[in-house]
């Protein structure tokens, strides 16, 4: 048996991360030469899927061949049976990039194709942390998050930051005021799971009331409300429809979970939203809105990131 | 011969992404047979900017970066080609492409009306601080050439705000209490050839020191700066580099100029910046501009905002 390894390793496209553009090699295509017993006009294919950790992930994915949905069969290895010649693949996970590729394919051979599935970068965008004491304090605080921390202003030291805040919510942080302490960070979208039942289909003549409502619900300040409508509306609102999933408190820590020195509680409310084409009717479903309860001393804080 | 006018359709898309937008936008008609054409198509334009004027002789049409033979006057720009399967863009400096795509039938004339949209920038984030030694009850109205504003809290309608202002910062508007005044809009461009004339390059390792040191120097307090530079620095820092032009005080009158009725001195600082792409290595370059260093007065109006500009209005027609 004539047997002609060839390796291509072909860069199909670059994924855009919301910190630059990186270059990726989706996908690499073995010819395992000729099989035996193989029809000549017919090729054989077998499929292995790597996830983002570089597990194998066979399970989940969708494969179109030439445009038409194929079963892999995937039970013990992933295979199809194509006709020689050249074929489009497609293929898609959740919570990853889905991978195209286009090759030619010589009858009676074997082939092996290997999907490296990338998972979907976003950038978590102004986590801002606010502080409500009815007393001045010293206190430190700490940010545990999955994600890479990317900015944070003033500049966080070991995670957090050391600062005394007084009863109007200044944060003194090495003699300067700020009203908020600031991160942002790159995110793998699979590690943060977004319950699409709770997906809230907003049109764009209602959105600004719908946030002003969720702010108000959840005992957003004036000044907090300003802060979170005028960094999201303005990128929001250029849209029909927008898909928002609200993450509130213990279904936010998996995205930050803050510890403080002080043991204020921590009260926090997560915006993912994307733009949504609205091709089949919708209804604007309201989500409950949980409530900080008043009279106490406690963390806010919001942030969010567009899906695209 | 049956000459018949049919009009084919007309086709309007326009897609907005955030400081970015693609317009295309033109009607055909289909004039019918002439008998002269000797197998040709006759394509004629009409181009109208975004004044809704003739602008037929400052256009170029172009098809895989080569310019097409057209021949312009003040009414009309003629075409004769071969392709059935005709393809264009119709450019114009500081508008959106017009990208037209048609199936022709020989012999035949068309008119194609070619309506250019200028280009259009976010003018972000302008936010307004009130500084008062005194609870002060002010009227701020805001003048401004944009279009499309969204403001929080609202604006009125004659664009004014009337506020209540603390000596702790805090600005009272209708019983809610905020730390600043916001509004944001879309500023037509195509009449600020000066934008970057003097941009310094900011190399992203320097950036945020560069930041820093411009809102110190201009008298930006701790909390007004952490709101600039969380605002901005986040969507800057992923380019190698980044030109950089700061636009003081009357210079920014063009975009936004600010009255009170209680005649506070009003400071402005707007930032207009483009991202540097390339990734050979980038060496700052700083301008002589100075920055004008405010002796910050017990009460004072500040307002900052900024533009990020489309990288390729800079780019020569040749190159689209």
């Amino acid at each position: 048996m004539k047997t002609n390894f060839s390796l291509l390793f072909i860069l199909l496209y670059s994924i855009t991360f919301g910190v630059g553009k990186e270059s990726i090699i989706p996908y690499e295509i073995k010819d395992l030469g000729q099989e035996d017993g193989l029809p000549i006009e017919e090729c054989r294919i077998t499929f292995k899927f790597y996830d983002d950790y570089s597990k194998i992930c066979n399970t989940g994915v969708i494969a179109l061949i030439d445009k038409d949905t194929t079963d892999l069969n995937c039970d013990k290895f992933c295979e199809a049976i194509v006709d020689s010649g050249r074929h489009q693949f497609y293929f898609h996970k959740d919570a990853t990039s889905d991978v195209q590729l286009s090759s030619t394919f010589e009858g009676g051979h074997a082939y092996e194709i290997t999907i490296y599935f990338q998972g979907i970068h976003i950038m978590v965008e102004k986590p801002v942390i606010y502080v409500h004491s009815r007393q001045n304090k010293e206190m430190s605080l700490e940010v545990h998050t999955p994600g890479r921390i990317n900015f944070s202003y003033p500049e966080m030291h070991n995670n957090g930051w050391s600062f005394e805040v007084d009863k109007q919510g200044n944060i003194n942080v090495n003699g300067e005021n700020f009203s908020y302490l600031f991160w942002d960070g790159i995110f793998n979208l699979d590690v943060i799971d977004l319950d699409n039942s709770t997906s809230v289909y907003v049109p764009q003549s209602e959105l600004l009331e719908y946030l002003e409502e969720v702010c108000d619900s959840f005992g957003f300040s004036g000044s907090e409300k300003a802060d979170f409508i005028t960094y999201w509306y303005p990128q929001m609102k250029q849209y029909a429809t927008v898909k928002v999933n609200f993450l509130f408190n213990s279904q936010a820590k998996q995205v930050s979970k803050i510890k403080n020195s002080a043991g204020l509680p921590v009260y926090q409310l997560y915006m993912f939203w994307q733009p949504y084409e609205a091709k089949h009717s919708y209804k604007f479903h309201k989500v409950p809105v949980p409530k900080i309860p008043e009279g106490e001393d406690y963390i806010l804080e919001w942030g969010g990131a567009k899906i695209s | 011969m049956i000459r018949f006018y049919s009009l084919l359709f007309s086709f309007c898309l326009f897609s907005s992404v955030y400081g970015e937008r693609i317009a295309n936008h033109y009607q055909i008609q289909d004039l019918g047979r002439e008998s002269n054409l000797g197998g040709q198509i006759l394509i004629e334009f009409e181009v109208y900017d975004d004044y809704n004027e003739i602008c037929n002789k400052e256009v170029s049409f172009k098809y895989n970066q080569v310019d097409l033979q057209v021949n312009c006057n003040d009414s009309l720009c003629s075409l004769l080609t071969d392709s059935t399967n005709f393809k264009c863009r119709v450019l114009k400096n500081k508008t959106y492409p017009v990208y037209i795509k048609e199936s022709l039938k020989r012999n035949h004339k068309y008119r194609i009306k070619v309506f250019l949209q200028g280009r259009r920038e976010n003018v972000r984030k302008p936010v307004i601080y009130v500084h008062s030694s005194d609870t002060l009850a002010l009227n701020i109205k805001l003048t401004t050439p944009c279009e499309n504003i969204f403001s929080y809290p609202q604006i009125s309608a004659q664009n004014e705000w009337e506020i209540i202002s603390y000596p702790n910062q805090t600005i009272s508007f209708k019983n809610e209490d905020y730390r600043y005044l916001f509004w944001d809009g879309e500023l037509k461009i195509d009449e600020f050839d000066s934008f970057l004339a003097n941009a310094s390059i900011i190399e992203s390792d320097s950036l945020l020191s560069y930041l820093n040191n411009s809102l110190n120097t201009f008298g930006f307090n701790s909390q007004e700066k952490a709101d600039f530079i969380t605002y901005w620095f986040p969507s800057m820092q992923k380019y190698p580099g980044v030109y950089i032009q700061f636009l003081f005080n009357e210079e920014v009158h063009e975009i936004s100029k600010l009255d009170n009725n209680q005649s506070l001195p009003v400071y402005q600082f707007y930032m207009v910046w483009t991202p540097l792409f390339t990734i050979n290595k980038i060496e700052s370059s700083f301008t002589d501009k100075i920055i004008p260093q405010i002796n910050v007065p017990n009460d004072y109006i500040l307002e900052w905002g900024g533009i990020e500009l489309n990288q390729n209005i800079f780019e020569n027609e040749n190159e689209f």
